[in-house]
């Protein structure tokens, strides 16, 4: 979740610039391709109209040049100084000829001095016909007749565009008709007539209709009062000549534009509701030498183009800058996408050499040992707290230092060379085993310390870790131990010449000490049985008791010798049948003491791991001694058997005989201890620490339970291997 | 079978004078050499020392050795019995107080012929005497060659 945050962020860090500079210039680009574009239609509509404007104004110098040329005539000159019958058919010859050749001349006339019709030809079906004498009429009121009166030779008259009418009424279908006039005078200046020309304006609408663009753009043309000539529709155009049509004008319809075109310019543009308007003023007077007199009479050419029109263009620019935005958004968005993955998965390792770098510090600072590192070179990079502890530099001190200021000066020699060997081959380990290595503290005090180095790599830098430990302590620990090792080397072997003594002294015991008691009983036996009639039997009696005691104190020697040779003696654990043992204790008992009825309990297969001569010697003893002390009941019971006691496998041996108050069971395993009378139950004492020995060297345990006159229960285990 | 000699070795006059005792008691009426240590013992067995120029062709019926003895100790003077060509096949009954199982082992390895552990009880002494005796002196078969008196 946070790494997805974190990319977005990035995202948007290299992303949200870019776009906003893309868009910038991407709109900039716009805007600019929409000024070109918005040029580009105006030179193209103003070069239309300027070229339509030519045709127009060549067309109609044309028709000037046609009236000239007519009046130019040598025939008409002829019937202007002489006005008879054979000059005017020479004129209306020359007439015909010109309307023949020049089909759009509706009609071809000549008007006299007095405003007559001299001479007419119509175009009827094709054909130029000369109108009758009868039919001819006066057009001395009308006004191009006034006119053409007035004008200079040579000047030309040109009538506003109109439709033709013919009695008073527009002829239908619709003529437009420019009527062309020029005045003709005879040789003394005097004004003979003027000739007139018809000319059908179908033409050069025709003409004019080509330069249409297409596309919702119209050409149109406009004459002075603002009506269409030709415009967008038929029903529209000539409105001045139909009352119903007289809002028809450019004036009502785009008064704003209309109003422009009146300052006195001749080319321009101008626009209304968005739609644009290019326009061209022709002057007909600048085409015909017509003179001032017509100065107001002029048309326009026009090119309307709708709002429409613009608003496609612009669309079709807009569109392509729109994939072209979306475009290069989507390959932005790649490429930052992609940036921002870099970033971040940068961004995620910096993050994880930081934590790192904080986990190595707390490492480094936790550490119980003084921890030095250093670069190739040997100079200090970083030291920890302890190492500024033991050292008693600062940090300050330290780190920039070379390694060997904390080398005692005699150890520093050979120093670097160790250290270019172990950038050779750098492996953890530790620093000269074999050798003893000294800190030299600020205070100059060397201590003994092990040193382990390591390799480590941050960033291109290779560096190494020194972990040096203070060993005062486990030198001195390790000097103590050597010392104890010593002293207990020491005791040990005070402690084999004392057994070794301790075993002659037993051997000694075993020859020495019984040597004066066979003399004793022996030369005491010699007594009774040889001198026997020189005693009385007081003598006898006290002999007897001097072999009797010598005698016990054999038993007493045995019984010691025995104790001791247990304590001697290897132990070898081995599978014993402590059945089998105690089979053959008893039936040696009986033997000796063939008189005594026991009723004798063994549990078969009474299996232990111990010593098989230990086991006797502890059977022996045990059982002899339930043995004797079942000697004064009569219905004698001794009962061998073993119970599994939490987990440990406990032997009991058990009798009904004397037994022995618990008061004194403390006393009971102790050498020559006895809580019996002599009298009663002999013995030496000795048996029971033996038993005892025996357990504790197979690391057993022993313990009796007794009621005095009820028997006793010794319980015994015997440990483990 | 009364010619026969036997060598006691025993450095205890007490001791030396109860074998004495038992063996009569016993009716054995050879006769008893007694070698108050190790040294002796070997002198009278080789014919050296005290017993210089004696015919050692003569052996006796039976050496009872005991074993703690001074000079040289009885062990060390089975050894040498046992090692020397002309004695080594003679008879040899250890009779000691010594009950350790060592001794015995050692006794036995280096050739004693028995082991006897000499009680307290006089009673069992003179039993033990008596047997030894009877043992050595009537049923058993000395080696061949040995000179008979």
């Amino acid at each position: 979740m946070f790494s997805k945050w974190i990319y977005y962020r990035l995202l948007g860090r290299f992303f949200l610039p870019l776009l906003l500079i893309v868009a910038v210039v991407i709109g900039l680009l716009y805007h600019q391709e929409i000024e070109t574009l918005d040029k580009l239609l105006e030179k193209e509509d103003i070069s239309s109209v300027e070229l339509a404007t030519q045709v127009e104004r060549n067309a109609l110098a044309t028709l000037g040049a046609d009236a000239l040329y007519l009046a130019g005539q040598p025939n008409m000159k002829s019937w202007i100084e002489y006005p008879s019958g054979l000059n005017k058919s020479a004129v209306v010859a020359d007439f015909q000829w010109f309307q023949e050749r020049f089909p759009a001349y509706d009609q071809v006339r000549l008007l006299n001095a007095q405003g007559m019709e001299e001479i007419r030809l119509d175009r009827v079906s094709g054909q130029s016909l000369v109108v009758p004498q009868a039919q001819l009429q006066n057009k001395s009121q009308r006004y191009y007749f006034k006119k053409i009166h007035s004008l200079s030779p040579g000047d030309i008259y040109v009538s506003p565009f109109d439709l033709n009418l013919e009695r008073g009424r527009i002829e239908i279908p619709l003529k437009p008709v420019i009527r062309i006039g020029t005045p003709v005078f005879n040789q003394s200046g005097k004004f003979r007539g003027s000739i007139l020309l018809n000319y059908l304006g179908t033409q050069i609408l025709d003409e004019l209709r080509q330069f249409s663009p297409g596309d919702g753009r119209e050409i149109w043309l406009l004459n002075n009062k603002g009506f269409w000539l030709l415009g967008r529709g038929p029903e529209q155009e000539w409105g001045f000549m139909f009352p119903e049509r007289q809002q028809h004008t450019m004036t009502i319809a785009y008064p704003q534009v209309w109003e422009k075109m009146q300052n006195n310019i001749e080319v321009g543009r101008a626009s209304q509701n968005q739609d644009l308007f290019t326009f061209h003023r022709l002057d007909i007077n600048s085409v015909t030498p017509g003179g001032e007199s017509f100065k107001q009479n002029h048309w326009y050419v026009l090119i309307f183009t709708p709002k429409s029109y613009i608003e496609e263009k612009h669309a079709d620019v807009k569109r392509n800058y729109l994939y072209m935005f979306a475009l290069v958004f989507g390959l932005l968005l790649i490429v930052c996408s992609r940036l921002a993955q870099k970033e971040l998965l940068r961004a995620e390792s910096e993050q994880k050499v930081a934590e790192q770098e904080v986990q190595y510090r707390e490492l480094l600072e936790g550490a119980p040992d003084s921890i030095v590192v250093a670069d190739q070179s040997g100079v200090i990079r970083m030291v920890n707290v302890e190492a500024e502890r033991v050292t008693g530099y600062s940090r300050a001190d330290l780190v920039g230092q070379n390694v060997e200021i904390l080398l005692p000066q005699r150890l520093r020699e050979n120093h670097e060379e160790y250290r270019q060997s172990y950038l050779e081959n750098p492996v953890v380990r530790s620093m000269g085993a074999s050798k003893e290595l000294f800190l030299l503290t600020k205070s100059g005090m060397e201590i003994p310390v092990e040193i382990s180095l390591s390799p480590l790599v941050r960033g291109n830098e290779r560096l190494v870790t020194s972990i040096i430990r203070d060993i005062t302590q486990r030198k001195q620990q390790v000097a103590h131990i050597k010392e104890l090792n010593r002293d207990l080397v020491m005791r040990s072997n005070a402690l084999k010449a004392i057994n070794l003594e301790l075993e002659s002294f037993s051997y000694s015991v075993s020859h020495d000490l019984r040597a004066p008691l066979r003399a004793v009983d022996g030369f005491s036996q010699t007594i009774i049985k040889e001198y026997a009639d020189k005693l009385d039997d007081r003598g006898k009696d006290r002999l007897e008791r001097i072999r009797k005691a010598a005698q016990n104190m054999a038993g007493l020697i045995d019984g010691l010798l025995d104790l001791s040779r247990i304590s001697r003696t290897d132990m070898q654990r081995e599978e014993v049948s402590l059945s089998k043992l105690a089979s053959e204790v008893l039936s040696q008992l009986q033997e000796i003491d063939p008189g005594r009825k026991v009723t004798v309990s063994i549990q078969p297969e009474m299996n232990a791991q111990g010593d098989a001569r230990l086991l006797k010697v502890l059977l022996t003893n045990l059982i002899s001694n339930a043995w004797k002390f079942t000697g004064q009941v009569d219905d004698a019971r001794i009962v061998l058997q073993s119970k599994e006691l939490n987990g440990e496998q406990v032997f009991s041996v058990q009798d009904n005989g004397a037994g022995f108050n618990m008061d004194y069971a403390a006393k009971l395993f102790g050498a020559f201890q006895r809580l019996h009378d002599a009298e009663e139950f002999p013995g030496t004492g000795i048996g029971l620490a033996t038993v005892k020995r025996v357990i504790n060297k197979h690391g057993g345990r022993i313990w009796a339970e007794s009621e005095p006159g009820k028997g006793a229960v010794f319980y015994f285990t015997l440990g483990e291997e | 079978m009364d010619d026969r000699i036997i060598l006691l070795v025993e450095d205890n006059p007490d001791d030396a004078l109860l074998t004495l005792d038992a063996l009569s008691t016993n009716n054995i009426g050879n006769k008893v050499v007694v070698a108050k240590n190790g040294v002796e013992a070997l002198d009278y067995m080789f014919g050296t020392g005290m017993y210089e120029g004696r015919d050692i062709s003569d052996m006796p019926a039976i050496v009872l050795l005991d074993l703690k003895l001074p000079k040289i100790d009885g062990l060390e003077v089975l050894r040498r019995i046992r090692s020397d060509p002309r004695t080594n096949l003679q008879p040899v009954a250890i009779l000691t107080s010594s009950n350790e199982e060592e001794d015995r082992i050692k006794g036995y390895s280096l050739g004693a012929n028995s082991y006897v552990r000499k009680p307290v009880d006089f009673d069992e002494f003179i039993l033990a005497a008596g047997q030894l005796g009877l043992y050595w002196l009537l049923l058993n078969q000395p080696v061949p060659g040995v000179k008979i008196k």
